[in-house]
């Protein structure tokens, strides 16, 4: 994944980034099963997912740092990752139009469910509610919080000089 | 019956995402996809800051509250 790619340009050596990845992985899955073998509404619940803020914070401090977070197209150049897209900027507002689209479906799916089922949630499932039911079981509930903390990840180990240009071409 | 075709509408809804990435991929990128489109939606800290905010809020609803 293009997204676990160092946004700095300087790499360290001696470890590949399969290397990086697998340890990120592991950590993650050890995590994400800590926070699942919680309980919500009990304060060790909200030390787990506290850590995770924690985490992401230090995460999103490094990468500024080292300038992974520039708005300046400062950081490492398109050219020097070829498995992340290039040139976002160049890529019209139509061309992620389909995505808009499914998130407005959800969207109402969602809103259609909590607002038709107020009182008869199992005929209505809501996001909440679907989730409920999936963490009955902590290796679903564990898979759940891994996603959440890869798509924090996603956030802030970016592509600085693509997202620094990606206002260009938008209308 | 409502509950088996509310469960279909939300698998649609994630065959819909789904197939977005796969058009990305299929198309070598002509068509967005998913990091790139969080890349776009998260460009700028403020833009940055508030999908970090509702990425807690994520984590907060569903594990701990």
């Amino acid at each position: 994944m293009g997204v676990l790619v160092p946004a700095g340009p300087s790499r360290e050596p001696g470890l590949t980034r399969t290397s990086r990845l697998a340890v990120l992985v592991a950590a993650g899955a050890v995590y994400s099963w800590w926070v699942s073998s919680t309980t919500p509404f009990t304060s060790r619940a909200d030390v787990a997912v506290a850590v995770g803020f924690v985490l992401m914070a230090v995460v999103a401090g490094a990468s500024i740092l080292r300038g992974g977070i520039g708005v300046n197209g400062q950081g490492v150049s398109s050219e020097a990752l070829p498995d992340t897209p290039t040139l976002i900027a160049d890529q019209p507002a139509a061309r992620s139009r389909a995505w808009a689209a499914a998130f407005l479906f959800l969207l109402a799916v969602e809103l259609f469910t909590y607002f038709a089922g107020s009182g008869n949630r199992h005929d209505f499932p809501t996001v909440s509610s679907l989730y409920d039911t999936a963490a009955q079981s902590q290796a679903a509930k564990a898979a759940i919080v891994f996603v959440w903390m890869a798509l924090g990840w996603a956030l802030f180990r970016r592509q600085p000089g693509v997202a620094g240009r990606a206002d260009a071409g938008r209308p | 019956m409502t509950r088996s075709l509310i469960l279909a509408a939300w698998a649609v809804g994630v065959v819909l995402l789904v197939s977005c990435e796969v058009l990305s991929v299929v198309t070598k990128r002509r068509y967005i996809g998913f990091v790139a489109l969080l890349r776009r939606w998260t460009d700028g800290r403020l833009r940055l800051a508030a999908f970090f905010i509702g990425w807690m809020w994520l984590g907060w609803h569903f594990f701990a509250r």
